[in-house]
């Protein structure tokens, strides 16, 4: 007994490097020293007290990190380069995350405005596409294909979650967390597969960039796939909308705030 | 202005991840075709799909529209009170907190 005391320091230290990740550890605790933030420089924006200087850049307004708020103590040199604020605890990509918002002396709002307008036309891409009675197939098809690097584009720029989340999956996870992965994985899914059966029934598209005429009878199997996965789509982005409303609806008040100023 | 080459092959990378992610479900769904048999459509199918836009389906598009916000819906409710409580006013009010 009197030895499980004396060992109980060196055992919990064990227990805590064995079952936390390589970095979750230092992150969550927080680096206490300068040699614990020598472990995390492979592993940007892990630190939340020492953030690298890719955080200061102007150009992230918020990076994710693992472990709970803490205040953020930056070094003095950034510090006259930065206006720093109070870390917060939001929802961000729907899950309760930790972000801690360093204010650049170049604005961020272009980021988030980018951010918010490809949402908000991938958004109107999916309506558009859903109704082919109002594009025609032209404008369907092209559409369509126009929408895959915006898609990508919306994935790059969300790969920090993607990264963070796809290590966690396996770890400790609260429901909503892992809800919120496999809905994201299968829109990616169901996006991917409607591509694909679109770009094999493609009548017009395809066809003007291979400089092919098109099948003469269109793969009927494929067309159905195409159409219900399509629907399933639909239903997935109104979900994933759902899980990220906070994001949506703050980013949108923050960039109509001057608009809606004017209105009041 | 120089391309930083970290930059951009952590960004290749990342599309290839992204890409060979895609591939393995497309293949998923490739099988998936294979194993299922569909009836052939009636020969007047083409009918319904009219090559140019028409101003008349403006209704649908906003009919998508208002579909996806019910599934907004129905995933906000779902989301909020089944999976986590729903989180308090003022954490809400914290985003994106105004710099002044």
């Amino acid at each position: 007994m009197e030895n499980a005391f004396r060992f109980q320091p060196l055992i919990t230290k064990h227990l805590r490097e064995s079952t936390e990740p390589s970095t979750g550890n230092l992150a969550q605790s927080g680096p206490r020293t300068s040699r614990d933030c020598t472990k995390l420089k492979n592993r940007p924006h892990s630190c939340s007290r020492h953030p690298p200087s890719s955080l200061l850049g102007g150009t992230i307004l918020a990076e994710i990190f693992y472990g709970p708020a803490r205040p953020i103590r930056f070094p003095s040199r950034l510090r006259s380069q930065t206006t720093i604020r109070k870390p917060h605890r939001v929802i961000l990509m729907g899950a309760q995350t930790v972000v801690a918002a360093a204010r650049s002396l170049k604005p961020t709002q272009p980021r988030l405005k980018f951010m918010f307008w490809l949402d908000a036309i991938l958004f109107a891409s999916v309506c558009a596409l859903q109704t082919l009675h109002f594009t025609g197939l032209i404008l369907h098809e092209w559409l369509g294909l126009a929408i895959v690097p915006l898609i990508l584009l919306h994935l790059l720029l969300a790969w920090s979650w993607i990264a963070a989340e796809t290590r966690r999956f396996f770890t400790s996870q609260s429901v909503r967390a892992r809800v919120n992965y496999l809905l994201n994985l299968g829109l990616f899914a169901a996006v991917t597969a409607t591509t694909y059966s679109g770009i094999l029934i493609s009548q017009k598209a395809i066809p003007a960039i291979m400089h092919s005429t098109p099948a003469p009878y269109m793969d009927w199997t494929w067309d159905r796939i195409h159409t219900w996965v399509a629907d399933i789509v639909v239903i997935l982005v109104g979900l994933h909308l759902a899980v990220n409303w906070d994001w949506a609806l703050a980013a949108a008040q923050r960039i109509f705030r001057r608009f809606l100023g004017r209105w009041q | 202005m120089k391309p930083n080459p970290p930059n951009v092959l952590r960004i290749l990378s990342r599309l290839a991840l992204l890409s060979l992610a895609a591939a393995a479900f497309t293949v998923l769904t490739a099988l998936y075709a294979r194993s299922v048999r569909t009836p052939t459509p009636t020969p007047h199918w083409r009918l319904h799909r009219a090559l140019a836009p028409k101003i008349t389906g403006l209704p649908e598009f906003f009919g998508e529209g208002i579909l996806i916000a019910v599934c907004t819906l129905a995933g906000r409710l779902v989301f909020r009170v089944r999976l986590s409580p729903a989180p308090p006013r003022e954490k809400l009010l914290s985003l994106f907190d105004s710099t002044d």
